[in-house]
């Protein structure tokens, strides 16, 4: 008998089985079966605790292809869980994250957040990641797993050590959308601007587009929890808090008096596949003030990673803004 | 010990725990004691020995004599601080007459070669202490557990730590073998029975035929006992204990299978979701279990694969390393030590390709092994791809199960965790639960190696599989372990009834308030004496269950209400009434 037939016992209920199409939203909802380095939330699905993390819901096959849709959101929280358990250098600054997601056993998508950046404090990022799920991918019995990771592909030198290692953790899953194609329903996706010189193009987005680049604040580094008993208590808390908003504050001022000016004239951008690794060329097709033209080749099988350079190489991280790109809808 | 606790939390518990134990005990006009050790810096551990202790002195009246003390060395590795007074205060309050510093004995023997230990009055002269192997054996195993180090490094001999851990052990066991050779110990009540300081009171009072008990430290109040008549003397305490169970367990607890299956069932199912786990297991949310067929083994399979490279469809071994130097030599093991194990099992597994190998490391090894050896091993083997290095703590337990399909381990818990669900394990030594018939137990190294190949071939064809007996034994044993021995009294409070100051405010509650009459604790200790039991038990395990009560839930069906019908009343003790000892002061 294979392993698993005695994972039940006398007092195991039949997990109940979600029927399509399903908006799942919370953590403790039946439809969420499994969940792996993940806490499970109430009002959303729940937030990651290790890397990968991955959420697996109990779904009827629809025998009939499936679109998913993935909704991330990185706040506040999940920063400072990230700080706590990857603890990373104090005078690192704030990282944008790179999470790729899979399904069924391959990649899907990917997704790059990176917090808005204010006088006083973050705010938050939120992204949507929309992935087709072929109708033999989810059987009888099955889960459908959706797991957020770290890219597993070594990033190229443009790319590498510019984001958070162990991206997933705190990341928060706030709702899965499942609808049978052909599907009228919209899904949210917010075009903000991601906040960094990244941004994500999915396997089956278009092969021209057009990129606005502009700039935001720097980050400053992540704050850390306090462990020692004297750091832990109030008065120091207090103190640590002052300290971080005025680090945070200069920063901040230092980057207004450098300006954001962005000349397209020096900007190069680059792509790299996230599933195999494999450079991707990308052609600047045209330049406006301050927006790019992009055309891509049609053969990408994964998302695509775009990254934007500048000839003077990368900007002072903590003390001037940073280059930040969206997607303009439509193509050029 | 070491309590961080309102000082007047304390005084108060003090108070309400010296009146209580004033009027539950008989006069103490014999000469006979009962040793209770005071080693550990947790009050929950000497809590239960002291309860233990007085629960023989309402049966067998004797003086309560509390052996303490710390030394640099175990101050240093374990304890956050330990303070002597305090244990004798709480020893005073539950009605010890003699308070000894071991350590402090040996220094005053140091100095003045005739001192000695003064237990009930009377001075006693220091006997001879054990002989050398003994000594030796202790030594070594505790200087590996407080260097932090998985084997004793290569020029031991000389070094001065290690004479001086000879020197203590030898001054120990002279004052051990004192107490014991005056033949008027009634019992030893002992949390630990390792290293020298516990191990060596362990010796003395097994050759002494002296009963002891061993308290552990998780759920309620659970001890096990090595009665003299049942003590055959070829093993070391934790071999006799695990015949013993296993007899307990085939002869009392096997041929009631049906009647227990209900219970034993609900208490699976609250083991996946990390309900009544040991106190040592982790918790949290990465410990619970969702997967419940293979189906979604197999999706969830897919994914952790990928994450080591592994292929999904050839099967996956999971070695689970030990704390490395936690009580070496304590029961049966194959290797001279864990580390051998561990080493010797990796370099097996880089010469077998046909199967993929998953070492994951103890999730508390830092606190038992400052040499990087987990880290050394996974550098040494770093190079192949079909084994992977991993933290344990790093994987969820979905995760794991839905990759492992044999477990190996010397004697983790694992090897009864898993095959409670259907996973294999192969134990390369003995443990408590090795006689029960639940994981593949091999008695030698030939046998290891054989037994792993033999696995790896049946993993091939499918046919790796445990049976349904052996997944029956686990659920039984989990019971045993959780349920059926674990006595629940309101003196102790279970052990995550904490921090301090809610543990002795719940102590402190039961010794004012909670009358004593059917207290489940004096009859079931009373029942594991007279009857020389290896284990305390909630109730006579042997006796049919008292009256039916709910039916077991159908398969499938949710219920609410667990089965109560192996759980019957506590037989009263025939004449006594246990809120008025004889000739009450």
């Amino acid at each position: 008998m294979p392993v698993g037939t005695w994972f039940t016992t006398d007092f195991d209920v039949p997990h109940p089985v979600g029927d399509l199409p399903a908006v799942v939203t919370g953590g403790q909802e039946p439809t969420v079966c499994v969940v792996d380095q993940m806490v499970r939330g109430h009002q959303i699905i729940g937030r990651a605790v290790g890397d990968p993390a991955t959420v697996g819901l109990k779904v009827r096959p629809a025998h009939r292809p499936l679109r998913v849709a993935v909704s991330l959101q990185l706040d506040d929280a999940g920063t400072r869980w990230w700080g706590s358990r990857v603890k990373p250098d104090p005078n690192q600054p704030e990282r944008p994250r790179l999470v790729v997601l899979s399904s069924q056993g391959r990649i899907r998508g990917a997704a790059v957040l990176a917090r808005k950046q204010g006088w006083l404090r973050a705010g938050g990022s939120r992204e949507t990641v929309v992935f087709p799920l072929a109708a033999d991918e989810l059987g009888d019995d099955d889960l459908l797993l959706v797991e957020m990771s770290e890219p597993r592909v070594d990033l190229p030198e443009w790319a590498a050590g510019r984001f958070s290692v162990s991206s997933a953790i705190g990341m928060r899953i706030d709702r899965i959308q499942l609808d049978p194609l052909p599907s009228t329903v919209p899904v949210p996706s917010p075009a903000a601007s991601t906040g960094c010189p990244f941004l994500v193009l999915p396997a089956d987005g278009p092969d021209t587009l057009r990129v606005d680049v502009s700039t935001v604040p720097p980050a400053p580094p992540v704050p850390r929890n306090p462990t020692r008993s004297y750091t832990s208590r109030k008065p120091a808390r207090a103190v640590f808090k002052v300290l971080r908003t005025a680090r945070r504050a200069a920063g901040r001022a230092s980057a207004e008096a450098t300006g954001d000016r962005v000349r397209t004239d020096d900007l190069t951008v680059h792509g790299v596949d996230l599933a195999s690794g494999a450079a991707v060329p990308v052609q600047v097709s045209g330049r406006g003030t301050q927006s790019l033209d992009l055309r891509l080749p049609g053969d990408r099988t994964g998302p695509v990673l775009l990254g934007v350079t500048e000839q003077g190489g990368h900007r002072r991280e903590r003390t001037a803004r940073q280059l930040s790109c969206r997607i303009v809808a439509g193509p050029a | 010990m070491w309590l961080k606790a309102q000082p007047t939390e304390l005084q108060w518990f003090l108070d309400a725990a010296t009146t209580y134990w004033e009027k539950h005990l008989p006069p103490q006009d014999h000469p006979e004691t009962i040793v209770v050790e005071a080693f550990h810096q947790d009050i929950r551990v000497t809590l239960r020995n002291l309860v233990f202790a007085n629960a023989i002195r309402r049966i067998r009246p004797a003086h309560l004599v509390v052996l303490t003390g710390v030394e640099e060395d175990w101050r240093r590795t374990l304890w956050s601080g330990f303070d002597v007074a305090l244990v004798e205060r709480i020893s005073r309050a539950f009605g010890a007459s003699d308070v000894i510093d071991v350590y402090d004995l040996l220094e005053q023997r140091r100095k003045d070669p005739n001192a000695g230990p003064t237990v009930a009055g009377r001075r006693l002269a220091v006997a001879a202490p054990l002989d050398e192997q003994t000594l030796t054996a202790y030594a070594d195993a505790t200087y590996c557990r407080l260097a932090k180090v998985p084997r004793l490094p290569a020029d031991h001999a000389t070094r001065p730590d290690y004479r001086r851990r000879r020197d203590l052990g030898a001054g120990l066991s002279a004052l051990y073998e004192t107490l014991f050779r005056t033949g008027t110990v009634a019992a030893l009540v002992t949390s630990h029975v390792d290293y020298d300081q516990w191990g060596l009171s362990v010796e003395s009072a097994r050759r002494a035929r002296v009963p002891v008990i061993h308290t552990q430290q998780t759920g309620c109040l659970k001890a096990y006992g090595l009665f003299p008549e049942h003590d055959s003397g070829t093993g070391t305490f934790r071999a006799e204990l695990t015949r013993q169970i296993g007899q307990v367990f085939e002869e009392r607890l096997w041929p009631r299978r049906d009647d227990l299956r209900s219970a034993a069932e609900l208490i699976a199912w609250r083991a996946k979701v990390n309900l009544g786990r040991p106190s040592w297991w982790r918790g949290g949310v990465t410990a619970a279990v969702d997967l419940s067929n293979p189906a979604e083994r197999d999706r969830l399979r897919g994914h952790v694969a990928a994450r080591f490279g592994f292929d999904p469809a050839k099967p996956v071994i999971a070695v689970f390393n030990h704390a490395v130097s936690d009580a070496l030599g304590t029961n049966k093991e194959l290797f001279p030590s864990l580390a051998d194990w561990f080493a010797d099992t990796a370099a097996y597994a880089a010469r077998r390709t046909d199967a993929q190998w998953l070492f994951l490391d103890h999730p508390s090894q830092a606190l038992y092994d400052s040499t990087g050896f987990f880290a050394s091993v996974a550098q040494e083997h770093r190079r192949h791809r079909h084994i992977a290095f991993h933290p344990s703590a790093k994987l969820s337990k979905n995760a794991l199960w839905s990759l492992v399909d044999l477990g190996v381990t010397v004697r983790g818990s694992v090897s009864n965790e898993l095959p409670a669900y259907g996973i294999p394990v192969i134990q390369a030594g003995h443990s408590e639960w090795s006689s029960c018939g639940i994981s593949t137990v091999v008695e030698d190294a030939d046998e290891y190696w054989r037994t792993l190949d033999e696995s790896i071939v049946a993993a091939h064809r499918g046919e790796l599989t445990v049976t349904e007996e052996q997944v029956r034994r686990a659920r039984l044993w989990l019971w045993l372990y959780r349920s059926g021995s674990d006595l629940v009294t309101p003196l102790v409070p279970q052990w995550d009834v904490w921090p301090a100051t809610h543990l002795l405010k719940s102590m402190g509650a039961a010794f004012r308030h909670i009358e004593s009459d059917a207290d489940p604790l004096y009859p079931a200790v009373e029942r594991m004496w007279h009857n020389r039991e290896p284990m305390l038990t909630r109730t006579d395990l042997a006796a049919p269950p008292a009256a039916p009560s709910f039916a077991a839930a159908p398969p499938g069906r949710a219920t609410a209400v667990g089965p109560t019908a192996t759980i019957g009343s506590p037989p009263s003790a025939a004449g006594t009434d246990p809120a008025l000892p004889t000739g009450a002061r």
